[in-house]
């Protein structure tokens, strides 16, 4: 029995403890996951929110930077605008969840979109990655925006750490370019494809979130294509039917250039180009043909592309018998352009000079945006560059002009440079300095207008010089000549200095010197001088229209050459000799005297006419074959001369381009509405004779023009 | 014997407090972390940024508050009022702030109150907020919300909340 009792005890006992043990158990393990369930869930409506946001944020980030990029052509300002949104959410959101504990810390990584890939066998394209918050991969058969970043939080008081968000927004198009054909009935075809992040296809696009254009040979510009209808094939797939503005089928080959511009429903922009280069063969006809296997360095020409795909040299085209290709419309700042050095069939393309001008509509005068590359490609805009043919018996080279498909290309660097002192404004081309004094005014009774210093010395250009005046001391040259202030502007391979106006400067002697600017004076005047990096010439431009009949005493220059100043009589510097082409190319040449003297009057003279010496410095005009026409058909009755004399005042060197020679027995008359239009090349070299002028000459001649070869676009 | 029986029936007692007593306090531990307060002010949490977040899906506040252009409707709190009024239930009551956010030239945020009238279903005679109603209801929620609008303003909306009746 006592054993029986004690056993009683000990089980009721063991019971009890082990309820109690159990008890407690589930009490502490209630306790401790209440207390995390209930931390949880405060942190999780926060997180929540802030993840949302964080996307919905960088995609209206992304539509902005898109849409301003389009609309702006350029990329720094949308770049500023999108880390400055951001900037804003992230401290709006850290103010706002700091005050619970949050911590946030933001960064931006670096997530690669697409490995490197041959697109459609023939488009090479580099691994694409996302960073610096957004990038946009554009102007290519595939194109891509995407926006990218990071957040890391902590909310230390709930004990919570270490939750780690991203943000992957964008949205990719893929124009077929194979798939574009003709439907006689809806017109020319075209599939695309659009991606968003992760893979997704956009599935809610309609006609409204497209757009192409294609270049228009009648209005010989970009145009946005009439869309017919959009199929929307599912997975993302979209095939487009489009017409001209015209609501006509659009011509091969144009109706595969085309640009497509895609705007999902979220405001995001892509746009694509069915090709990614045009590829020329430019033949030069100056130089090798009359001087083969030899070096000739100073073969350079600025040429100049327009919308079209024609190339102009002076303003004239290039012969070409095939059909030109468009360029398109990028920002001007995604241009480049590549040339071979050893010919056609060299495979090493190398980057060279380029740059693009803004002009008038008509291509003819610049305009005060010459330089101005926040913007598209557009008509009146040409891609200029520095095409070189240095190397013994090159005679074609291949052009390629690119556009570079990252947004972010950086616009050209300025290579010549320009440099304001006083009265004057200095252009240096890193070869020779070009001086101008801009504005009217300063320069008493003769414009010498243009200055071209060369190493040690420089020779002054006097423009379109009419009629003299008698005086008690002689005759002053000339009566009256252009007047206006000159508009100087700089690009980064080629300035610009130009005026276009009626004004004219007039002096007369009347009891004393007078001067008197007549505006609308007798005629109108468009001069333009371009200053091309690193060549040893200038471009001139020159067109007259005369706006009443106009009679005068006997003088007419076209472009006089003259050299030495009061101060420099005694210079070692000094220009010593004179030299022209005659007709029948060979080289009339002479001295220059240390007083007043005529040393030649010759009416048998062609492309060039120079002055120099032998202590390493020279310059030369040449002129245009139309130049030359021009001055020997203006004045009726054969009174064209080159006419090179030495002055009385400071024997300064002077050669006259003359359409009416120097002569005091009469008058001449110029009728109302005659026009004057030439073009000539200014040229700088190291004296010791003429060979430099003489040899190259032909390059600004007409008739031997670079030539076109072929052209072919990169489809 | 009797006084044996006595202190078994004795022990028997003494155990079955102890039990009782082991019950008490775990029960006490228990209750403290969830107790129905509690739960009704983390469900009010959930509930506002559960409607907020719904609104902010399909840029409903885009479309509440800002016109095509960007700019603010014209009477946009009354609407906002509307809407919210028609999701939540009727025994609960809001006042809602929203914040305009910019940077100022420090670089600091700067909150601009854009409602010029109170966006609540507890207003008082004036049309203000009632915030007494707000301060004699048991249970009460703040909530703030940021949403970025189409047009990339970031606003911050300020949700308060309370369950009528639970005090």
């Amino acid at each position: 029995m006592r054993r029986r009792r004690r056993g009683q005890l000990l089980v009721f006992a063991g019971i009890v403890l082990a309820l109690l043990i159990f008890y407690i158990a589930i009490t502490v393990h209630t306790t401790s996951t209440s207390y995390q369930n209930m931390r949880y869930e405060e942190v999780k409506e926060m997180v929540d929110n802030l993840n949302e946001d964080f996307q919905r944020a960088l995609k209206h980030i992304l539509a902005s930077m898109t849409q301003e990029y389009n609309a702006t052509a350029e990329m720094n300002t949308p770049r500023y605008n999108s880390f400055e949104r951001f900037t804003l959410w992230m401290k709006t959101a850290i103010r706002t969840f700091s005050a619970r504990g949050m911590q946030l810390n933001f960064t931006f990584n670096k997530v690669l979109l697409q490995p490197q890939k041959l697109l459609f066998g023939k488009y090479k394209f580099p691994e694409r990655y996302v960073y610096d918050l957004a990038k946009l991969y554009w102007y290519s058969p595939q194109s891509i925006s995407a926006i990218s970043a990071n957040f890391t939080l902590n909310v230390p008081g709930s004990g919570f750490y270490g939750w780690k968000g991203q943000a992957l927004i964008l949205l990719n198009m893929t124009v077929y370019v194979d798939s574009i054909i003709n439907d006689n009935k809806l017109g020319t075809e075209l599939t695309v494809t659009l991606n968003k992040e992760y893979g997704e296809p956009v599935e809610d696009l309609t006609e409204n979130n497209f757009r192409i254009a294609y270049f228009d040979t009648s209005t010989k510009k970009w145009e946005n294509a009439h869309i017919v209808t959009v199929l929307n094939n599912g997975g993302g797939n979209y095939t487009i039917y489009f017409k001209s503005i015209q609501d006509k089928i659009i011509a091969e080959p144009y109706n595969k250039y085309i640009i497509v511009w895609a705007i999902d429903n979220r405001g995001i922009i892509v746009e694509s180009y069915t090709y990614t280069a045009v590829e020329y063969v430019i033949q030069e006809n100056a130089i090798n043909q009359f001087y083969p296997g030899i070096p000739k360095p100073e073969e350079v020409y600025a040429l100049e592309v327009i919308l079209n795909g024609t190339i102009l040299w002076f303003n004239r085209k290039l012969a070409f018998s095939g059909s030109y290709l468009p360029i398109p419309m990028p920002p001007v700042k995604q241009f480049r352009v590549y040339s071979t050095t050893n010919g056609p069939n060299d495979q090493n393309l190398k980057e060279i000079p380029s740059q693009v001008e803004v002009w008038t509509s008509n291509y003819l005068v610049p305009t005060l945006k010459f330089a101005e590359w926040r913007k598209r490609f557009s008509v009146g805009d040409k891609l200029v560059f520095l095409l070189n043919f240095s190397n013994p018996g090159v005679y074609q080279q291949k052009v390629r002009i690119e556009w570079l498909w990252d947004a972010d290309a950086p616009p050209p660097n300025y290579l010549v440079k320009m440099n304001s002192t006083g009265i004057y404004v200095d252009i240096s081309n890193q070869r020779y300095t070009l001086r101008l004094i801009p504005n009217e005014g300063f320069s008493y009774a003769i414009d010498w207008t243009f200055s071209m210093y060369y190493k040690n010395y420089h020779v002054e250009y006097s423009m379109n010089g009419i009629g003299f005046i008698p005086f008690s001391g002689g005759y002053w040259i000339p009566h009256i000549l252009p007047a206006g202030n000159w508009t100087v502007l700089v690009g980064p391979i080629r300035a610009v200095a130009y005026r276009d106006t009626s004004r004219v400067y007039r002096v007369e002697y009347q009891n004393g010197w007078r001067e008197y600017y007549d505006d609308p004076g007798p005629f109108k005047h468009t001069e333009i001088a371009l200053v091309p990096y690193n060549t040893k010439y200038w471009q001139l431009y020159n067109d007259i229209v005369w706006l009443q009949d106009w009679t005068d005493r006997r003088y007419y220059s076209y472009l006089t050459m003259i050299s030495g100043t009061s101060a420099d009589q005694s210079s070692p510097y000094r220009i010593t000799h004179w030299a022209h082409q005659r007709t029948d190319l060979s080289v009339h040449w002479g001295t220059y005297s240390s007083s007043h003297a005529t040393h030649d009057r010759d009416q048998d003279f062609l492309y060039w006419y120079a002055q120099y010496n032998y202590a390493g410095f020279g310059e030369a005009v040449l002129p245009s074959k139309g130049y030359v026409q021009s001055i020997k058909s203006l004045v009726p009755g054969n009174r064209y001369m080159m006419w090179i004399w030495t002055s009385a005042d400071y024997a300064r060197r002077v050669i006259d381009s003359l359409a009416q020679n120097f002569d005091t027995s009469g008058t001449m008359t110029i009728k109302r509405n005659t026009v004057i239009s030439w073009f000539a090349g200014v040229w700088a070299y190291d004296g010791n004779g003429y060979s430099e002028p003489n040899m190259y000459y032909r390059m600004f001649v007409e008739d031997y023009f670079p030539t076109i070869v072929s052209v072919t676009g990169q489809l | 014997m009797m006084a044996k029986a006595i202190s078994r029936i004795i022990e028997a007692v003494v155990v079955a407090l102890l039990i009782l007593a082991a019950f008490s306090i775990s029960s006490y531990l228990i209750l403290p972390p969830n107790t129905p307060h509690q739960r009704a002010s983390q469900d009010l949490t959930k509930f506002g940024y559960n409607l907020l977040s719904s609104l902010a899906a399909n840029e409903g506040f885009d479309q509440l508050i800002y016109d095509s252009s960007g700019r603010l409707k014209e009477g946009w709190e009354q609407q906002l009022k509307v809407v919210i009024n028609s999701l939540i239930p009727h025994n609960i009551i809001f006042n809602i702030t929203v914040y305009n956010a910019t940077l100022n030239e420090l670089g600091f945020v700067d909150l601009k109150e854009l409602n010029s009238v109170a966006i609540s279903n507890a207003e008082d005679e004036f049309g203000r907020a009632n915030e007494a109603v707000f301060l004699k209801a048991g249970e009460n929620a703040q909530i703030s919300y940021v949403y970025t609008t189409r047009w990339m303003k970031v606003i911050v909306i300020n949700m308060k909340l309370a369950l009528l009746g639970s005090a």
